[in-house]
Parts: C-alpha cells; structure tokens; sequence
C-alpha cells in the first residue's frame, strides 16, 4: 500500500469536489494499492487540521451550516508545518499575476512539496519558472485539470504521444460557451436570454466574462502552447474574440451551409499563431460538439490528428483529472 | 472570359506602357497586373502577369498584335475563379453601407462576389450576413482575407471563417 498525505487548498466547488470524492472511493483505491489521506484543507478565511486524516464528511456539513473552520491559519503558515507530500492547488484563476495561486504552488515546490493544481493563473503567468523550481527542489508538478476538465490531454501528450511532436492544437475548451452557443442554435434566441438563463441553472458564474469574452480559452491556449508544444508565450500573444456578439441570425445562416458556430481555441506552432475566435464548423466534424462538452484536436507529425473529447468542467468531473495527477504523482514519489 | 497571360518584357523604363498599349488598343478592359522587376529570367528579362476581361475575337487580335510589337507571351489561358470562401459578417452592416465595401472585392478583378444573404434581427439589433467569394487562386483569396480583415477592423464588424481541419 502507498500512502500519501494530501493538503486541499482552496475549499470552493473544485476542492470540496476532490475531497469528496477522495471519501467516495476510499475503498475502490484501497484495492488499488493506494491511501490518500487529506491531512489539510485551507481555505480564504481558515483551515482544518489532523496529520492522521480529516474525516471530508463532516467538515463538508460544517461548511454547510455556515461554520467557520478551526484554525485561523493559511497554506503558506501549514507548508512548513504540515508534514504533507501533495498540495492541491484549487483557489480562484487569477491570470493578471497567478496569486494567490502562485504563490502558495512556489512556497511547496521549494519547501519539496509536490504540487497538483486546477488554477490556471499560475501556469499561464509563470510556466518557465514553476516547472524550474520543481526540477529545482526534485518535486512534481501535475496540472492536468487545468486544461478541458475531465479530458486527459495533458497526460495523453506526455505520456502516450510523447514520441510525437505536437504542431497544432485546437478545439472548444470552455463549456460555458459552448453551451450558450448551442442553445443559442437550438432554440434560435438571443445570446443575452441564453446567458442569463445559464446564469440561473448554474452553468454560467455570475460574472461569465471570462469564458463568453474567450479570456479562458486564451489562458488555457497559452498552457497548452508552453507545455505541450515547447513554445514560450505569454497571454498578450493570444488573438482573443469571444461570442458576445453571435447572433440567433448569423446561426440561421450557418445553419443553411450545414455548420454551426463554435468558440474555437487554436495554436499552431508555425508562425507563433494563438488565437481564440467563433467559427463555422460543418455539422460532420468532431469539433461540432454541443452542450457543455470540450473538445480538442492534436495534431502531431506521426499520429497525425488525434481527437479526445468529455466534460471540461464541473466538480466531480474535475476531480478525475486531479486524482490522476495525484496517483501518477504516488507512483513517482512515494 | 477572363483570361490571365504572362508577357515577357525587356527589364528597362516604359516597356510595361508598351505591353499594355496593344491590349487596350483592341478595346480589352485590364482588371489586374502583377509586376515584379525583382524575378528576373536567365536572359535578364522579367515577366509580367495581366488579366483581361475580353472576348475571344478580341483575344485574337490583342495576340496578333503583341506579336507584332515583338512582346512574347509565355503563357495565356482562361482564368478560373478556382477558390471559395464562404463566411459570416456580424455587425450593423446596413448602416456601415455593406455594398460599398464588399464591392472592393468584385473590383480587385481576381476576385467576385458570388453570393451575399442579408438577415435583419426584428429587435433593433446588429445584423448578419453570409457571404461568399470566389477567387482566382489561394494567394488572392488570402489578399481578400486582408481587405476584409481591414474593413471589418474599421467598421466594427465581427468575421466568422470557417475552422480550418
Ligand atoms: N469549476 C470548475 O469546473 C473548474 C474546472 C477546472 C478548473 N477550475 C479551476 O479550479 C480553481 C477552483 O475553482 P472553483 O470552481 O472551485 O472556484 P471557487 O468555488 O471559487 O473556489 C475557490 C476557493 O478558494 C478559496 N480561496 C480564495 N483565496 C484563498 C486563499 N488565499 N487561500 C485559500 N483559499 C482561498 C475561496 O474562498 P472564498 O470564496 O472565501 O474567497 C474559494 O472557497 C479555479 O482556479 C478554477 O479556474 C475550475
């Protein structure tokens, strides 16, 4: 058996989402040779400690009846403190500077921690100098979730096609968009009802910005650029058009040609193009993709063109890209 | 038709008004040349690319009369418009006078607009439109890319092309 003690940073959706399922399949990853214990969890106004493992159910239910965590302490305070060999990176995506994010994945590498994470902001800001300092100090890094949620990209490129080089990506990485633009089609109404009403079920944050302004496609463009394809760009050298001004028309109209209009991400490496921008994609191709899905198009000088699609957001469905990291990381290191 | 030849010129002043004298002479209307003093040929002399919208008895004398003005032609054909791109334009295009500015492609001469579907939003909405280009070749087709590209920029249009697979 591995055993593996794991700290959550960052209590909100995602991290409370990893949590539970760590409970969930306690069991099932016994069977598979592992034991995760979720040693700390921090969150913005506190923490919850115990080295021997926190009971995740009851502090969910502490969560939800409002109260506030035990200890008045933050990540930076357990890092030294804490015995742990994972921390789970899961506060807010900040891509102006990468905190707090950044700061909390920095302060584990050198303190010989190994870092998994779903915030964006810090690899889109400081890719280089995150992936030295973990060379550095002889610690991991995974950052699988990141990128298209429950869609093993990252690991599917490094591991699998690793003898390919990537020359192109592209595809639909973010689902907010992808839902509003397809129902948008569906039902031929306008982008604002769409939108609020994505706001109201809970698929679009209060403020979508982000994804329906193409900021979160860029950012992940950007990740995958530097990680996958050996590039060294920075978020300013994304093109960037959201899908605020799509039309139920312009859809009516791409309707006649047999396609329909997709917020699509690409890079390609010759000529240092990245760039985000709605287009018209014919009904029979992959990247056509409705609802909330994610989809991605590789394109390698061997393999040629590989497509992998599946949910690119939600807790639950996050948290398979996390607890991949996090094995792949007990394998290594543990 | 439209037919596209290459002539060959000596490299020296007043040799392309020469060429092109001839051909206007027989009433053919010009609608593009390319030229390049940069790409020489081995006997020093350069090519010339002109595109002409004639008939093809008009065709038969302007070669007639190239001859006798001693200017070869390397090639002539008819020019197909070979290329198409079909895209979408968002934006408050009637009030931006769409005509005008789609009409610049139709006069580049290698290329035409073949067909423009207009939808107006019943709210006081930006409208939206499909349009479709054809074009003589790849390049010139990526020279219209730029003049929309440019148009769209000015007017405040969005542009949706189709993903390239
Ligand atoms: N939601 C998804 O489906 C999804 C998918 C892939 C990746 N991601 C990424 O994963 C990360 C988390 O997403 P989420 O949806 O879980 O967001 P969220 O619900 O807003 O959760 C973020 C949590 O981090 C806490 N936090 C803020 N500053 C902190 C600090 N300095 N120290 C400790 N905790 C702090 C927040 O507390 P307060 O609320 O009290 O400030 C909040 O509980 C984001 O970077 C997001 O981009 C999300």
């Amino acid at each position: 058996m591995k055993t593996a003690k794991i700290s959550i940073v960052g209590f909100g959706s995602i991290g409370a989402g990893l949590a539970t399922e760590i409970a969930k399949k306690k069991d099932f990853l016994k069977i598979k040779g592992y034991d995760l214990k979720v040693v700390t969890i921090v969150d913005a106004d506190g923490a919850e400690i115990d080295e021997d493992g926190l009971n995740i159910k009851s502090i969910i239910e502490k969560r939800e009846r409002g109260e506030d965590f035990s200890y008045a302490k933050g990540a930076l305070d357990l890092i030294g403190e804490i015995d742990q060999d994972i921390l789970v990176e899961c506060t807010p995506s900040n891509i102006r500077n990468g905190n707090p994010g950044l700061n909390h994945i920095l302060t584990a590498l050198k303190n010989g921690v190994n870092v998994v994470t779903s915030n964006k902001g810090p690899l889109v800001v400081a890719y280089k100098r995150i992936m030295e300092t973990a060379k550095k100090n002889n610690v991991s890094i995974g950052y699988e979730a990141t990128v298209g949620g429950a869609i093993p990209l990252i690991n599917l490129v490094k591991g699998n096609l690793r003898a390919d080089d990537i020359v192109a990506i592209k595809g639909i990485l973010n689902g907010t968009s992808n839902y509003i633009l397809t129902k948008m089609h569906a039902e031929k109404r306008d982008y604002e009802e769409i939108l609020l009403e994505a706001k109201e079920l809970g698929i679009a944050e209060t403020d979508a910005s982000y994804d329906v302004e193409g900021i979160d496609t860029a950012s992940k463009l950007v990740i995958l650029a530097n990680s996958l394809m050996g590039m060294d760009v920075k978020y300013e050298d994304v093109e960037v058009e959201g899908i605020t001004r799509i039309t139920p028309e312009s859809l009516d109209l791409a309707d006649e040609l047999g396609c329909t209009i997709k917020l699509i991400g690409e890079v390609e490496r010759e000529g240092k193009r990245l760039k985000v921008s709605p287009k018209l994609v014919p009904y029979d191709r992959p990247l056509s993709v409705g609802g909330t899905l994610n989809i991605v198009l590789i394109k390698t000088d061997v393999a040629g063109e590989v497509t992998i699609s599946g949910k690119g957001a939600g807790p639950k469905e996050t948290s398979s890209a996390l607890l991949s990291d996090i094995l792949n990381i007990v394998d290594e290191r543990c | 038709m439209k037919i596209k030849m290459n002539l060959e010129l000596k490299d020296e002043p007043g040799t392309l008004a020469r060429a092109i004298a001839p051909i206007s002479a027989c009433g053919i209307n010009i609608v593009y040349i390319v030229h390049d003093r940069e790409k020489k040929q081995a006997n020093g002399n350069i090519t010339v690319q002109i595109t002409v919208e004639a008939e093809e008895e008009q065709i038969k004398k302007m070669r007639h009369s190239l001859e006798e003005n001693k200017i070869r032609i390397l090639s002539i054909g008819e020019e197909r418009l070979i290329e198409e791109l079909t895209f979408i334009m968002i934006g408050h295009i009637v009030d931006t006078d769409i005509k005008d500015t789609i009409g610049r492609i139709d006069e580049t001469g290698y290329a035409e607009i073949v067909d423009l579907e207009l939808k107006m939003p019943q709210k006081k909405k930006e409208s939206s439109a499909r349009v479709t280009i054809k074009a003589v070749g790849k390049e010139e087709m990526k020279r219209c890319m730029k003049i929309i590209g440019r148009m769209a920029f000015k007017k405040g249009i969005t542009i949706v092309y189709p993903v390239e697979l």
